[in-house]
């Protein structure tokens, strides 16, 4: 798991997989994945759980599907007040 | 000037599907066949397509041999095998989204029915909604043809190399053509691999074939280089089961077998032979986008990762260039305009019946390279 | 802030290279635009810097390396440069149009002039295991520290390399605690090392840095020198690291966290789509651009500068950028600018400990390719090194026509996790050079944009 050592300033609620959750504003979604432990996000072709790897958006591995539809990077997705996610891994429609 | 390397007796020029169909429809008849390819095969047009594999919306000239072709491609396997897995058959469906296309679509119909072909259906949209349950809007009717489909166009190009190889067809990549000349009773194809010599030459050479013939002391065809675009998206889920077009507008439309939907927009960005790079511009795709998502409005948020254009020959009446050169020993078969994926099969049949001296199975009197000669 | 369908100078990235240049264009009354994909400038280097600063006894860990580029970051806060940040540049078309997207609107700006300045990525890492959920480049960790201050207690770091010895150090700093240190980099040098190590001797401060956190790594850290044969186990998500240490012996460490690192190679996605020209740097083992003394590539106008144009660190980085933008600001006024034996020296100083570190840390030939054949090749499609040889066997000239055989290549990264790789492998089999081999042919748009942005423009046009 990974733990903060800075305490957060302005604070806002996320909500990945309809449970909020607290992050900064403005501070990349995929922060919030790794510090509440979840490290796998969604399924490679071969059926593998795939998280995190880069953190700056070359790797891609860190898909989460937004409310409107879009799949997006959660490390180039920042964190605002409400911001709904979805993990694909936990969704039925896998495809992504 | 380097040594021969060998003593051919037919050569084809241009790895796409019609040179490699052509390769392996020769080779499979015993004939002593080399095909020559500048880069890598299906390396331009022909890899770079949007795949569809269909009869509908052709021109009524070409429809024989689409239609021939067709039967060609739902025998494939016979021909290529394994790689027969990159063929999808599925509907095709050119929709109505107002009365123009409704008024153009309804007197296509008709035109068809009256010289005889039955492939192309009008359909009504209760019967479309049906059929495309996702569809986000209503439509003024369409065009349907079963049993079409789509392609990887790569890998159905290797098919018929590999094929071609096997039946003990020569592959040369990676070797140009630097000059063509007749000599004894044939020609001396120079090229950056060393000479060739051939009885028969058959140019398949896409967008760089009116240069080549040229080469070959041919009058010069009104040949013009475009380069169209596509676009692919992220892997979305499976909602359109079938490939589709808009009557009156320019889109194609298909979802792979991944999920991806290759969106195609029939735009012409500038094309350089010399590089052989086209330029994309991607805003020019933004109206096929617009449709894409009034069908669908589930493809809005897919998201497009890359985005390509090819090179291809258009001639100026849209039909391609089938057919002997005015030189002896020397046959056409380009200038396919964008469409002449499909038809490769075919060409490549009547190109190795034209090069055997045979009576090829279609008339290729509409495609006949002299129907340019000016007085 | 309003922006402009036009400026004198369009500068992608706001980075230590891309900072410095828009300074010194503002300063020059020359009309900047800088666009940068983050919340706030300051590149990977100095991510998040602004926020930090409000909290810099918390983030003490980060460094004076981190905290120096604060005069950057501020010089660039008191000029007249507009920058938009939050956007994603897709295209650079040969007329100098730089398409983006910003908060789900495409758009564009014409340039004068445009500076690349994107900087690098970490080199990919194929070796058994790294796609398992847990296992994070270092850069990534660094990252989480500087954008969060958070990081995961009980971590292996794998690999060596100045960011990765400095990361370690960091985590320290934080207090996190580290489980294992596995470095990569031979544990003796070699006399080559040493030849090299001379010219160095130009930058003694860096070489005392790297010397001060390797010896603190080794004091506080389980730590192993010169492990080969680095294999990542677990079945969906990292449960520990096998290696093989100096005296032969396989060890294994358990850990839930694997962080991996061999180095940084340019970001050059973005600079082969726009169709320049590109070569390979047979020490560095990746692609730069190529480019004139100024950063100039093979199409006019269009510059880089920075660790886009090969890698050389942040202070190299903002030196590029000035010297680029006083290229570009004399061309705008037009008036000569010459290179001056100033410049000159200052450039060679900078590059002098490449070679050193190139060498010393050079990543291992199964970091390259895997020895495994299960191992992972081509992360967006699932490909492993059996899939892509099997693909290579039926005889490729390069990773274009690979790609069709098996679609590495194909997917959502476009190659950045994959495309060495490839051109590796390929060379392996083919033999020849790995630049004949080639990079993997790139097209626009090389970030992302959802259908419904590009048929926005539609209604755009219809609209005028």
């Amino acid at each position: 798991m990974f733990r903060r050592v800075k305490p957060q300033d302005d604070t806002v609620t996320i909500y990945i997989d309809d449970k909020p959750f607290l992050a900064t504003a403005g501070e990349p979604v995929a922060n919030i994945l790794l510090n509440e432990g979840f490290s796998s996000v969604h399924t490679a072709p071969n059926g593998k759980p795939r998280g995190p790897y880069c953190m700056m958006g070359v790797c891609f591995d860190c898909m989460i599907t937004l409310q409107d539809g879009r799949v997006e990077q959660a490390c180039q997705t920042y964190a605002e007040d409400g911001i709904r996610l979805y993990l694909p891994l936990n969704r039925a429609d896998r495809a992504v | 000037m380097k040594m021969p390397v060998g003593k051919d007796r037919i050569i084809v020029i241009g790895g796409g599907i019609q040179g490699c169909a052509t390769a392996y429809f020769l080779a499979r008849r015993g004939q002593d066949v080399t095909l020559l390819e500048k880069d890598h095969i299906a390396r331009q047009a022909s890899g770079v397509n949007a795949g569809g594999v269909r009869r509908l919306g052709r021109d009524p000239i070409e429809i024989p041999l689409s239609l021939a072709s067709m039967d060609i491609w739902r025998s494939l396997q016979d021909h290529i095998g394994d790689h027969v897995d990159a063929f999808h058959p599925c509907f095709y469906l050119k929709v109505a989204l107002d009365e123009d296309g409704q008024a153009l679509g309804v007197d296509r119909i008709d035109a068809l029915r009256k010289v005889g072909f039955q492939h192309e259906i009008w359909l009504e949209d209760p019967e479309i909604q049906r059929r495309l349950p996702h569809l986000s809007c209503p439509t003024y009717g369409g065009i349907l043809v079963e049993g079409d489909g789509w392609a990887l166009p790569w890998r159905i190009v290797q098919g018929f190399a590999s094929a071609a190889v096997r039946n003990g067809a020569r592959l040369v990549e990676d070797c140009r053509v630097i000059s063509l000349e007749r000599g004894g009773s044939g020609w001396q194809v120079h090229t950056t691999k060393g000479l060739f010599e051939a009885a028969q030459v058959v140019n398949c050479a896409g967008a760089w074939a009116a240069g080549l013939a040229a080469l070959a002391g041919e009058a010069k065809f009104p040949l013009s280089p475009y380069a169209p675009m596509l676009a692919v998206t992220d892997r979305r889920p499976a909602i359109l089961p079938a490939v589709m077009g808009v009557l009156g507008q320019t889109l194609s439309l298909k979802q792979l077998h991944t999920g991806q939907f290759v969106i195609g927009g029939g735009v012409r960005a500038h094309a350089n032979l010399e590089t052989s790079r086209g330029e994309v511009d991607i805003p020019a795709l933004a109206a096929s986008m617009n449709l894409a998502t009034t069908l669908f409005a589930d493809i809005t948020s897919a998201r497009i990762i890359r985005c390509w254009s090819g090179i291809e020959g258009y001639m100026p009446d849209d039909l391609p260039v089938i057919g002997r050169g005015s030189q002896p020993g020397l046959v056409h078969g380009f200038g396919f305009s964008a469409h002449g994926f499909q038809l490769g099969p075919a060409v490549g049949e009547a190109l190795a019946d034209l090069v055997m001296g045979q009576q090829p199975r279609i008339s290729l009197a509409p495609f006949s390279p002299n129907r340019f000669e000016t007085v | 802030m309003s922006v402009r369908s036009d400026y004198d100078l369009v500068i992608i990235g706001a980075g230590p290279a891309g900072l410095a240049a828009a300074i010194e264009a503002s300063r020059h009354d020359l009309s900047t635009l800088v666009l940068d994909d983050q919340p706030a400038p300051g590149g990977q280097v100095y991510r998040n810097i602004t926020r930090n600063r409000g909290q810099r006894h918390a983030s003490a860990f980060l460094g004076n390396d981190y905290w120096s580029g604060s005069r950057l970051v501020d010089g660039f806060a008191h000029v007249s440069a507009n920058v938009l940040t939050e956007s994603r540049v897709w295209q650079i078309t040969s007329d100098r149009q730089v398409l983006f997207s910003r908060h789900g609107k495409a758009q564009n700006v014409r340039a004068g002039a445009v500076l690349v300045a994107n900087g690098a990525m970490e080199r990919p890492m194929p070796i058994a295991g790294w796609t398992l959920p847990g296992v994070m480049s270092v850069g990534a960790a660094q990252t989480m520290l500087k954008t969060s201050g958070s990081g995961a207690d009980g971590a292996v770091f794998v690999g060596s390399g100045p960011l990765f010895y400095l990361t370690v150090w960091q985590y320290l700093q934080a207090g996190f605690g580290v489980k294992a240190v596995v470095d990569t980099a031979p544990a003796r040098m070699r006399p080559e090392h040493y030849v090299l190590a001379i010219p160095a001797l130009l930058q003694p401060i860096l070489l005392l840095k790297g010397l001060r956190w390797r010896a603190a790594i080794r004091r506080k850290t389980d730590y192993h020198a010169g492990a080969t044969s680095v294999v990542i186990a677990g079945e969906d998500s990292a449960t520990g690291v096998t290696f093989q240490d100096t005296s032969g012996r396989k060890q294994n460490i358990p850990a839930k966290h694997v962080f991996i690192h061999q180095g940084v190679v340019p970001n050059v996605n973005l600079t082969m789509a726009t169709d320049l020209r590109h070569q390979w740097h047979p020490r560095q083992l990746c692609w730069i651009p190529q480019t004139d003394m100024f950063g100039e590539s093979s199409v006019d106008g269009i510059f880089i500068a920075g660790d886009g144009m090969g890698i050389a660190g942040a202070t190299a980085a903002a030196l590029s950028g000035r010297l680029a933008a006083r290229r570009i600001i004399a061309r705008v006024k037009r008036r000569p600018f010459f290179m001056t034996p100033f410049w000159r020296a200052l450039k060679w100083r900078q590059a002098a400990i490449r070679p050193f570190l190139d060498s010393l840390f050079k990543p291992p030939d199964d970091w390259r390719v895997p020895k495994e054949d299960h191992a992972i090749v081509c992360r967006c499609e699932a490909l492993t090194k059996a899939d892509v040889n099997a693909a290579i066997a039926l005889g490729v000239s390069g990773p274009n026509q690979l790609k069709s055989y098996c679609r590495a290549g194909m997917g959502r990264c476009q190659g950045r996790m994959c495309a060495l790789t490839i051109q590796k492998m390929i060379h392996n089999h083919n033999g020849g050079s790995e630049e004949e081999i080639g990079y993997l042919r790139i097209r626009p748009p090389i970030r992302p944009l959802t259908v419904g942005e590009l048929a926005a423009l539609a209604h755009e046009d219809a609209g005028r």
